[in-house]
């Protein structure tokens, strides 16, 4: 069954510490202060130091120097070699090092991913698009919005003809009336993501700082 | 030179409409003014491939974000656990998200405990973050990949994952991502190896994934934060994060609003357009 997990004095603190370093960043919405300053650059340090801290942690140290200094498996001499190369980038003499790692990451990715990108998501995605207008139950409108949608987006995307005269441009002008619906829709979800983040701290700020400091208290 | 009505609207200080959106999503959360929530397809549909599972099924959750799309995805994490140990789904955890790893921490940590599920990997694992082609390689060999959850523990000596090889022991992943990883899911567990999937997107993603709902690639999907608040109405959770952000009271106050302010600026600055037209005449 689910149950409630008591709040500590230390929950308590972080609350105020979290709270506190929000408010500060909030207040770049009036004007550009000292506060805000001081917000922004603590988060940009500790996210730095954070980072840095973490990949060596969680990648270089289990990933290469364990194996490499303490196990004594030399292969893993090629992967920091390849990898060293990358920091060549500062030197104009021998930044040309740099493309090698790059060129195998490059080959590796391509490889990794074209094919199955191909079949996910072109031909998946064109056999999807490919329905029929008619069926048992009659004319289906909703196949026919699909296929005309489809049909018209490429169509406004087909340079081959000059986009003159009737015949060619009612299928552009309706080509560009989904993409603008499809933009708008993107548009519409961005804007809801960001209030999604503004909501995210104002739950915070009402549930976590205020209730729970109450609650504390009483 | 004196500014008209229309001019000092145009030009308004945007301070007002930051008090406006503000005041949108404090006072639905403040006074939790209620309103019914209605789920979309997308969401209903992971929600039955989820209550169609039988008891002791595998599933992956994969939270493949950081702390920048938090707010929009952890309180998916959180409805889709509590989802699953209410159903008794044994679910494997991990993320392609360095960043990721300890989110995954908190959130298993803390719902297992709200469940009273012991952490001795019977009901769920952590495995957290591996580098490298993962989502190919988990469908040869998973145990070789990870080795280790999060703590260290050999994953062969864990009981959920008894006999378990590959993805072929798995009947469902869901991915949770801010980024373009969904594609890899679709790509690779997907496509090559025939898994059922789902993902959990950010707003800013949503358009671009419901092609793969309407050609059966997704089985799922949970649409930015009002997704996690649809998941947790159909999970009769009724004061998760989800529900009180993106619940339809504070949703539809911000909807209203936005949308508002859009017409208004619209029709003002078509105004403007026309009247510096006429001067210009």
């Amino acid at each position: 069954m689910e149950s409630a997990i008591d709040i500590g004095f230390a929950d308590i603190l972080q609350y105020w510490i979290g709270a506190f370093l929000t408010l500060c960043i909030f207040s770049f919405l009036y004007k550009d202060n000292v506060l805000y300053k001081f917000g922004e650059a603590l988060f940009v340090g500790t996210s730095v130091g954070y980072l840095l801290g973490l990949y060596y942690d969680q990648i270089a140290y289990p990933r290469l120097v364990v194996p490499l200094f303490y196990q004594g498996k030399l292969v893993y001499l090629i992967a920091c070699t390849l990898g060293l190369m990358y920091l060549t980038r500062f030197s104009r003499r021998y930044g040309w090092l740099s493309r090698w790692p790059m060129a195998a990451l490059i080959g590796f990715g391509s490889g990794y991913a074209i094919p199955y990108m191909v079949q996910a998501q072109l031909f998946k995605q064109l056999g999807a698009s490919m329905l029929p207008l008619w069926s048992s139950a009659g004319f289906e409108f909703n196949n026919f919005l699909i296929v005309a949608g489809v049909l018209c987006t490429l169509f406004y995307f087909f340079f081959s003809i000059e986009h003159r005269g009737k015949l060619v441009k009612i299928p552009i002008r309706v080509g560009i009336i989904y993409i603008m619906v499809s933009f708008g829709a993107t548009f519409g979800y961005t804007v809801m993501a960001r209030f999604s983040l503004l909501i995210g701290r104002v739950n915070f700020l009402w549930y976590k700082w205020i209730k729970e400091t109450v609650n504390f208290i009483t | 030179m004196k500014k008209s009505t229309i001019d000092k609207i145009v030009n308004i200080n945007p301070r007002y409409v930051f008090i406006l959106v503000a005041l949108a999503v404090i006072l639905p959360m403040v006074f939790e003014v209620k309103m019914p929530t209605i789920t979309s397809p997308p969401v209903e549909a992971l929600y039955k491939e989820m209550e169609s599972l039988p008891p002791d099924s595998r599933i992956i959750l994969s939270l493949d974000y950081d702390p920048a799309t938090e707010p929009e995805l952890h309180p998916m994490a959180e409805a889709l656990l509590r989802h699953a140990f209410r159903k008794g789904i044994r679910v494997f955890g991990m993320t392609l998200n360095l960043q990721g790893q300890n989110l995954g921490v908190e959130v298993f940590a803390r719902i297992s405990q709200e469940f009273g599920i012991p952490d001795d990997g019977s009901r769920y694992v952590w495995a957290g973050f591996r580098i490298g082609p993962v989502l190919l390689q988990i469908g040869e060999d998973m145990i070789e990949v990870f080795q280790t959850d999060f703590q260290g523990r050999d994953l062969r000596s864990l009981p959920m994952m008894k006999g378990v090889r590959n993805l072929d022991e798995f009947e469902l992943c869901i991915s949770l991502s801010g980024t373009n990883v969904g594609y890899n899911w679709i790509n690779l567990p997907g496509t090559r190896y025939g898994k059922k999937i789902a993902l959990g997107v950010t707003g800013v993603l949503v358009a671009n994934f419901y092609p793969f709902l309407q050609s059966g690639q997704l089985v799922g999907m949970l649409p930015a934060l009002k997704g996690a608040a649809e998941y947790e109405h159909l999970i009769d959770y009724h004061t998760g994060r989800g529900k009180r952000g993106m619940g339809f009271s504070v949703g539809l106050s911000l909807c209203c609003l936005s949308s508002v302010l859009i017409i208004l600026g619209n029709i003002f600055y078509f105004m403007q357009r026309a009247k510096e037209k006429q001067i210009e005449q």
